[in-house]
């Protein structure tokens, strides 16, 4: 069984995604010509842009300097594309949407 | 002679992505709740291609929304009396073709409510479920935006997509969130505290709270009744939720 399937790196990235979204940090996916994402970068949030394209531009990787422009745009989407979806519910958004709230006692009915 | 009260009506849009989250039930009941305040209310169907306003009051109607869109009629002769306040606009069920209007018929539509609503004190719009083209217009056309959203993730995410679209392409930016069908009036605040926190930390929106609406089984009893469970059961814990929410609205 190969433990590196396909699917099996797509649901890590999204697992890390999720995690990211509880701290400080950014979570870049690198996108190329496949329908699976290379890979996916985890930036501190309040890095400069000039600090984290120069960490960058040492990796040998074209897709890795498409990445290195912060402010979201390192999927490798047409600009026309992204504009269209730019109200799609990102993955942060869903993780923190679905976060369960402390297991509290159920009280019987409405209080006041 | 008697004179013709001129009001100017506080229009609210009644939404939450998701279907069947009760959304008809809660819009049918805080009108009739805002009518035994004294207010004149007119309800509008905005599913109108799916109607379900008049299914859950057992209305047996004539004349909907679309004979004014596709014959010219007047709205004002399509309107039902529930009570002397309490009046209702009913849509049309089985008709594509309402749920899709044209920029031209959505807006001889508003043009033709506009000729009417200053009779009443409030104008609530059940929407559709989902971010159609009919979702978004109503909710843009309104002064108030209700998202009525259940603890189910689904609801959340749907909901949540709902404001992120009217946020982001409409810039609309005062919601009122309604959480419904609670276990606990602890496990709404939870509900409400999160999506709030979201809200703030993407869209940098501080949301209102209408508060939130127990599970009780008056509810579905009284749709099935097709009655509102305000009538049905006016001492019931929902009964009592409902009369709040109508005292937040007329706060407004």
């Amino acid at each position: 069984m190969n433990l590196k399937s396909p699917s099996n790196t797509a649901l890590l990235y999204r697992s890390l995604e999720a995690q990211a979204s509880q701290h400080p940090v950014r979570a870049i996916r690198l996108a190329g010509g496949r329908p699976e994402p290379l890979g996916l970068l985890l930036i501190d949030d309040g890095l400069p842009a000039a600090e984290v394209a120069s960490a960058l531009a040492g990796l040998r990787c074209a897709e890795l300097a498409r990445a290195a422009k912060l402010g979201g745009e390192a999927s490798g989407q047409s600009a026309a594309a992204r504009a269209e979806d730019s109200c799609q519910v990102t993955v942060e958004e869903r993780a923190q949407l679905w976060r369960q709230p402390q297991k509290t006692s159920r009280a019987a009915g409405m209080a006041g | 002679m008697t004179a013709t009260i001129r009001r100017s009506p506080k229009i609210i849009c009644i939404s939450s992505g998701k279907g069947g989250v009760g959304k008809t039930s809660f819009s049918v009941n805080v009108a009739e709740a805002l009518s035994q305040k004294g207010k004149a209310v007119l309800l509008i169907d905005g599913d109108l291609g799916l109607a379900n306003v008049d299914v859950v009051l057992g209305l047996n109607v004539r004349h909907t929304s679309r004979e004014t869109i596709e014959e010219g009629r007047e709205l004002a002769s399509s309107l039902v009396t529930i009570n002397p306040r309490f009046h209702v606009l009913p849509a049309s069920s089985g008709v594509p073709e309402m749920a899709n209007l044209s920029y031209e018929e959505q807006a001889l539509l508003i043009s033709r409510l506009e000729e009417i609503i200053d009779r009443f004190d409030y104008v609530l719009i059940d929407t559709a479920a989902g971010i159609g083209d009919s979702v978004l217009w109503f909710n843009t056309w309104s002064q108030e935006n209700i998202v009525i959203l259940t603890p189910d993730p689904t609801s959340l995410t749907d909901a949540y997509a709902l404001i992120k679209v009217l946020h982001t392409r409409h810039d609309r930016k005062r919601f009122h969130l309604l959480i419904n069908s609670v276990q606990s009036k602890k496990e709404g605040q939870d509900i409400f505290a999160n999506m709030s926190m979201v809200l703030q930390r993407f869209l940098k929106i501080t949301p209102l709270t209408l508060g939130a609406m127990p599970q009780d089984k008056n509810v579905s009893l009284a749709i099935r009744q097709q009655r509102p469970f305000l009538l049905n059961a006016p001492e019931s814990k929902a009964s009592q939720a409902i009369v709040a929410v109508a005292e937040r609205l007329v706060a407004l």
